[in-house]
């Protein structure tokens, strides 16, 4: 990699890393394993870089995300545990609170969980969205209002 | 529900709490081992050995079913760096060009990582890796070109050695072993000892055998470099990185190298390898490696 490339991958890690893992624990419900799944997403960006335009970059991003989540899951990576790993937001409510929220989240299945995240945080269009997971646009819409109203459901009170 | 609610109804699973910023030093690292791993695998120069080579952590094991290759002699470690890579070393008729890379789970291949295994002893805690067949073509990048060849390539992670007072870690040693066959013989095993832009040698050995092939154990840095490898200002780091690698003049290589999986606490260390200069030594000079080396 070129200095500049190095520049350039350092300035986008700055001021992408957080918003991206951001994404990842709204995937998977838990720190530990966002961070590993956006330190996964930017070694392989960074390992593309010379090939993928910095334009292109976030899309790349979080392509790899989602692909490690979802791949994750298939080899059946994911070990869900009674307690929450996270401490509780001591601004965010009560530890009953940030349990229902992670219950909440974790109750969703993966790939209704990745719908929302990408239609409703990252903002992805229902094309978009349809795309990137590859399923049909009809599917998107029907697994963002089941996965919507289980999020309701399960958390009347937000 | 629009989308404003519907994206502050994910917002509110957000716990304010969120841990630090992962420093972007120890992504890139990883990003490089992978790199070189993948060279490794790749082009699998010496694999641990050039890989690494960049890093260099290989051993290659010779070739064909226990024929000795013809003895011929190799440049000695003094041999200008200048040598046209592409130059044929071997009097082999010249393989089709190569044109398409290819990856498999061959059964040498797997044969190749049970051997290796059981070189290992009674060891606890010894984790099999990945292991695979691979056809690359020729690949420069960017310091060296490594010519087309084959490698059956195994891996295994060993728990490093432990000093009295070390806290429990997860760190492993990542010994890489394979069995390659070069369409001609890669620069740097030709100079197998010579510093370059990305190996800072401790030590290194090279000793020629009675079969015609050169042995060299070496314990060396490896540099990470951030940024341009041409550019003194990049920010540089090492790990350390031991291999031994048995050359062929034909073009077949027997490697095996260690690396720790766990940057940066461990990374210039050399004394907690699991296994000795000699040790790997054994393995890539045991007659038996050569029953696997990897078909064309």
């Amino acid at each position: 990699m070129r200095t500049t490339d190095a520049d350039r991958f350092v300035a986008y890690y700055t001021a992408r890393y957080r918003p991206l893992r951001r994404t990842a624990y709204l995937l998977c419900g838990d720190w530990h394993e966002a961070e590993d799944l956006t330190q996964a997403a930017f070694v392989r960006l960074y390992l593309a870089w010379g090939r993928v335009r910095t334009d292109g970059a976030h899309a790349y991003a979080r392509r790899v995300l989602l692909n490690e989540f979802l791949g994750g899951r298939r080899r059946g990576r994911e070990h869900p545990v009674d307690a929450v790993p996270d401490r509780p937001d001591p601004a965010g409510g009560s530890l009953d609170d940030r349990l229902d929220l992670c219950a909440a989240l974790r109750a969703i299945p993966a790939r209704q969980r990745a719908v929302l995240v990408l239609r409703y945080w990252e903002g992805l269009s229902v094309g978009q969205t349809a795309s990137l997971l590859g399923i049909a646009s009809g599917t998107v819409k029907s697994q963002s209002a089941r996965g919507l109203e289980a999020l309701r459901a399960q958390v009347p009170n937000r | 529900m629009d989308e404003d609610e519907s994206r502050a109804l994910l917002a509110a699973y957000l716990p304010a709490n969120e841990p630090a910023v992962t420093p972007v030093g120890d992504v890139v690292a990883r990003a490089r081992t992978i790199r070189r791993r993948r060279r490794t695998v790749l082009a699998s120069a010496g694999s641990v050995v050039a890989v690494l080579a960049a890093t260099a952590v290989a051993v290659s094991l010779t070739a064909g079913r226990g024929a000795s290759p013809a003895p011929q002699p190799i440049p000695a470690a003094s041999h200008p760096a200048t040598t046209p890579t592409s130059q044929p070393t071997s009097s082999a008729p010249a393989a089709a060009p190569c044109e398409q890379e290819n990856r498999s789970n061959d059964a040498t291949a797997r044969a190749w990582a049970k051997w290796v295994l059981g070189k290992l002893g009674p060891r606890p805690h010894v984790k099999a890796g990945p292991v695979d067949w691979l056809r690359m073509c020729e690949m420069d990048v960017g310091y060296t070109v490594f010519p087309p060849h084959t490698q059956n390539h195994a891996e295994f992670a060993l728990p490093v050695l432990r000093r009295p007072g070390d806290a429990a870690t997860p760190a492993t040693d990542n010994l890489t072993a394979a069995t390659e066959r070069f369409e001609h013989l890669p620069q740097q095993y030709r100079t197998p000892c010579k510093d370059d832009l990305i190996t800072e040698h401790v030590v290194c050995r090279q000793r020629k055998l009675p079969d015609g092939s050169m042995l060299v154990q070496r314990d060396f840095y490896d540099i990470l470099i951030y940024g341009d490898p041409k550019d003194p200002a990049a920010k540089r780091d090492k790990q350390a990185v031991r291999d031994a690698t048995r050359i062929f003049p034909d073009g077949r290589v027997v490697t095996a190298g260690l690396v720790y999986n766990l940057m940066p606490t461990w990374k210039r260390s050399f004394d907690r390898h699991v296994l000795s200069l000699d040790e790997l030594a054994a393995i890539v000079t045991d007659p038996g490696a050569l029953r696997y080396m990897p078909h064309r």
